[in-house]
This record gives C-alpha cells, sequence and structure tokens, in this order.
C-alpha cells in the first residue's frame, strides 16, 4: 500500500512562518528554517512552503530560506506563492526545491503549466487550488492566495490543468483553513474521484482524527498540516502513529 | 579524490551537492567533459525526459566520458532519470536509446498489465524497497522506505544487475541496479533522508576504495 505522506505546511510572510485564519489575519509563528528542521527531525515526508505575499522581495527571501534548509535538510520540499515566470521555477528548483506549487499565474494562463511541465518535468510541477464553497458539491477557484474570485469551478478546473501535464494536485479548503474544523470532505472526495495524478489536502484540520477521517473517505495521496503542528496541538509523531493503528500505511 | 555530479541541464545539482558535503565529501559541478573526465567517480542526476536529456548528453559530449568510466570500470552513481540514462533506453514519447552501461529497459507503468486501473502516475512519494542482493551500496541502512517521483521505470534486463526492488500498483520495479561499482537509484537518495544519506555515504566509501 502506498504510505500516505505528512507534510507540515509553512506559510511565509517577511522571513517568518505566519499562520491565518481561512488564509486572512496573518500571525507570527516562528522562524522558517528552525520549523522546517525540527519537523525533518520528527518525521515529516516533505516540507511545504508557501509565500503569502508574492512580492519580488519575498521571492528572493524565500529563495535563501529554501537554499539554507536545503543544507540540512533531505527530504522533498514544494514551494508555492508568486511564481509568475519559467525562470522563477529554474531559480526556486536551482535553490534546493523539488517542486513548485502554481496557482494565479495558471489561472491567468493556463498553457503556463504545460510550457513548465515540458521544461522541468510534469513531477516538478504542482497545481495550488484554493477552493471556497459557493453552493452544494460546486466550489470556485480562488486566485491571489485565496483572495480574489475567479468564477472558474474548482473540479472542471482540476480536471483541465491535468490534461495540461500537471503532476500533483494541492487542494486547500479557503472555508476550513485555520479553522480546526475538519477538511471539507464533500470537496475532498468529489476531487479525489477523479484526480489522476497525486493529490495533497489542505485547510482544516484540528485534531489527529481529522487525518484518519479523510484517508478513510477517498484515495489521497498526502495531508498538509498548519496550525496543529505550528501550535503543537499534536506532532508528527503521534499523527503517524495514530494513521499507523487506525490501519493506513505511513513511513516510520 | 575528486567526484564530480554532471551538470547537463536536468537535475538538483544544489540538493545532490549538499548531500555529499553533509556526508563529508566536498563534489565538483560541471558540464564539461574534459573536467569531468578528470574525476574519479561521477554522479548522473535527471530530472524530466529521457529524450531531451539524453539528447543533451550527446550534444555535451558526456555520453563519451561516462561510457570510458564504465569500461575503466570507475564509479558512476545515477539517480533517477540519471538511473535510466545509464539503461540501454526508454519507450518514452517514442523510444530513445541510453547509454548501455547496464543492461535493461525503461518502460511507463501503464505498460504492465498488472498496473491497477486507474492508479496514479508519476510515482509520487516514500515506498518501501526489498533487497535482492547484500552489496555495499545498501549497507547499513535502516529503514528502507525511500522517496521516489517518476513515471517510467526498470523494466527488465539482467537479474544479476538489479539489487533492490520497489512495488508500485502491482508492478514490481527495480529501485537500485547496479554491475560492479556502477550504480543507479530509481530514487533520490538525496531527499530520502537518514537512509538515502547513507547510500550516498555508501557510494563516497567505495569511490575512495577504488581511488585507492
Amino acid at each position: 500500500m502506498q504510505k500516505v505522506r505528512i507534510i507540515p505546511r509553512l506559510d511565509i510572510k517577511n522571513n517568518t512562518v505566519v499562520k491565518g485564519i481561512q488564509l486572512e489575519g496573518l500571525r507570527v509563528v516562528g522562524r522558517p528554517n528552525e520549523l522546517a528542521l525540527k519537523y525533518y527531525v520528527e518525521g515529516a515526508d516533505e516540507l511545504l512552503y508557501i509565500d503569502v505575499v508574492a512580492s519580488l522581495y519575498e521571492r528572493n527571501s524565500l529563495r535563501a530560506i529554501i537554499r539554507e534548509a536545503a543544507r540540512e535538510i533531505f527530504i522533498p520540499l514544494t514551494v508555492g506563492g508568486g511564481i509568475r515566470c519559467v525562470d522563477d521555477i529554474a531559480e526556486i528548483l536551482s535553490s534546493g526545491a523539488d517542486k513548485v506549487a502554481i496557482n494565479t499565474q495558471a489561472i491567468k494562463t493556463p498553457h503556463f503549466l504545460s510550457e513548465c511541465a515540458e521544461r522541468f518535468g510534469s513531477q516538478c510541477i504542482v497545481l495550488s487550488v484554493e477552493a471556497k464553497r459557493i453552493g452544494p458539491k460546486k466550489w470556485e477557484a480562488y486566485s491571489e492566495g485565496g483572495r480574489e474570485k475567479t468564477g472558474i469551478d474548482v473540479c472542471e478546473w482540476v480536471m483541465k490543468a491535468c490534461q495540461l501535464g500537471i503532476g500533483e494536485v494541492l487542494l486547500t479548503s479557503v472555508d476550513r483553513d485555520g479553522t480546526r474544523k475538519g477538511f471539507d470532505l464533500e470537496l475532498v472526495s468529489e476531487v479525489a474521484s477523479f484526480c489522476p495524478v497525486p493529490l495533497i489536502v489542505s485547510g482544516g484540520v484540528g485534531k489527529v482524527e481529522h487525518l484518519s477521517e479523510v484517508l478513510a473517505l477517498c484515495q489521497i495521496d498526502a495531508v498538509a498540516v498548519g496550525s496543529c503542528y505550528h501550535y503543537n496541538l499534536f506532532n508528527i509523531k503521534l499523527s503517524k502513529q495514530f494513521l499507523r493503528k487506525t490501519g493506513f500505511e505511513v513511513r516510520l | 579524490m575528486k567526484i564530480t555530479v554532471i551538470d547537463y541541464g536536468a537535475g538538483n545539482l544544489y540538493s545532490i551537492r549538499n548531500a555529499f558535503q553533509y556526508c563529508g565529501q566536498e563534489v565538483c559541478v560541471s558540464g564539461i567533459p574534459k573536467e569531468i573526465s578528470k574525476s574519479d567517480a561521477l554522479v548522473l542526476p535527471g530530472v524530466g525526459a529521457f529524450g531531451p536529456a539524453i539528447m543533451r548528453l550527446r550534444e555535451l559530449g558526456i555520453h563519451r566520458v561516462l561510457r570510458s568510466f564504465a569500461k575503466q570500470d570507475k564509479p558512476i552513481l545515477g539517480i533517477c532519470l540519471g538511473m535510466q540514462l545509464l539503461t540501454e533506453g526508454s519507450e518514452e514519447f517514442g523510444g530513445h536509446d541510453g547509454l548501455d552501461i547496464i543492461k535493461g529497459e525503461v518502460k511507463s507503468f501503464h505498460g504492465f498489465e498488472k498496473f491497477a486501473e486507474s492508479s496514479k502516475v508519476p510515482h509520487i512519494g516514500w515506498n518501501t524497497i526489498k533487497v535482492i542482493k547484500e552489496t555495499q551500496i545498501l549497507e547499513g541502512i535502516e529503514s528502507k522506505a525511500m522517496y521516489f517521483n517518476h513515471s517510467f521505470c526498470f523494466a527488465k534486463g539482467d537479474m544479476d544487475n538489479i539489487l533492490a526492488t520497489c512495488e508500485y500498483r502491482g508492478v514490481e520495479f527495480a529501485a537500485v541496479i547496479g554491475r560492479g561499482v556502477i550504480f543507479g537509484c530509481q530514487f533520490h537518495p538525496e531527499k530520502s533522508s537518514k537512509s538515502g544519506l547513507r547510500i550516498i555515504e555508501n557510494f563516497i566509501k567505495i569511490s575512495r576504495g577504488a581511488y585507492e
């Protein structure tokens, strides 16, 4: 059985890790690589760094953070936020990142995804989707870090992006992010029902049971966790032990 | 002793260099055949598609250096696509010849009958390898979970050259191949935490052994 990946999510602003609720109201949590190293040592399977400001200045400082992380952290690093062109991707990858997560630029220019997949390989390209519920079984994709409406249906967009050659999907529920109320299970199972590439879900973990709840429901490959780890509600070791106990394969 | 990581525009060179440095070995990074050929051991990284990668190696003249290294029994470590390039070839995007240093062919997961329907490709994530042959490159690895990210795999070849296997959705494929001091890892040792670093340490020891 495929091992589920546990991926701590680090939202970065001004060289610090921040955490918001529903992607707003950011609070400072700590220093990125201090947290990253802690998670690596505790058994994280991958690390997700998201630049929540997405300016040129911020992008340069995030590259420096990744370069430093890559010196002593030897698990995959996925980086997103503000990726606008192939040069941005080349720079991030050469700093030590393995994958890039793209949202806004892909919505503006969908064929940017196929351009990137051809240039760097599909396995480097993750589609980042910020999904907000607009009705029963209907979600709208948001851009600009979950702040701007796009009028685009999430499921249709994921399907299209898969056809354009992406390697993975990072699905975040804007409604659940930071709330600790659990995943938007309907959203996750809807996307999981057709997504042909590996799926990482994010947004809403509040207790360790939320992890097994979503895995029992549908085929997902990885779970990204923010608040719970940053605020030490429970840790990676406990997450993995619990998942093992409830019948899921994890890397111990 | 000089270990060179080959730069031909494909692969996470920085991470590989960091991993070797962490294990106590400085490495050079170069795409110039003359410099590469002066090395004592080589690392061939690779991320992306087989076709453009093999063409690039040929354009730069690096393919000759690699074949010459192999003839001289000098250590080579191929990583991910780098491992696939060492083989006879891949069927990716119409088919391409490889460096033919280790016998075997590379095939898409979809090409296997046993591949579970509706299985996802790429194979991304941590998976457990099974050691088939006890060799120095795999010595002392505690956890056998390694990080994979690939859509094609080493399908068939001389069983003698398969050192470890892995299973994904019904398909058993080669996770580590090797012949003499030439090795290939389908997973990324530089991204596989402690176990991956141990493989890199082992390659460094093997290279030192061959050098002395």
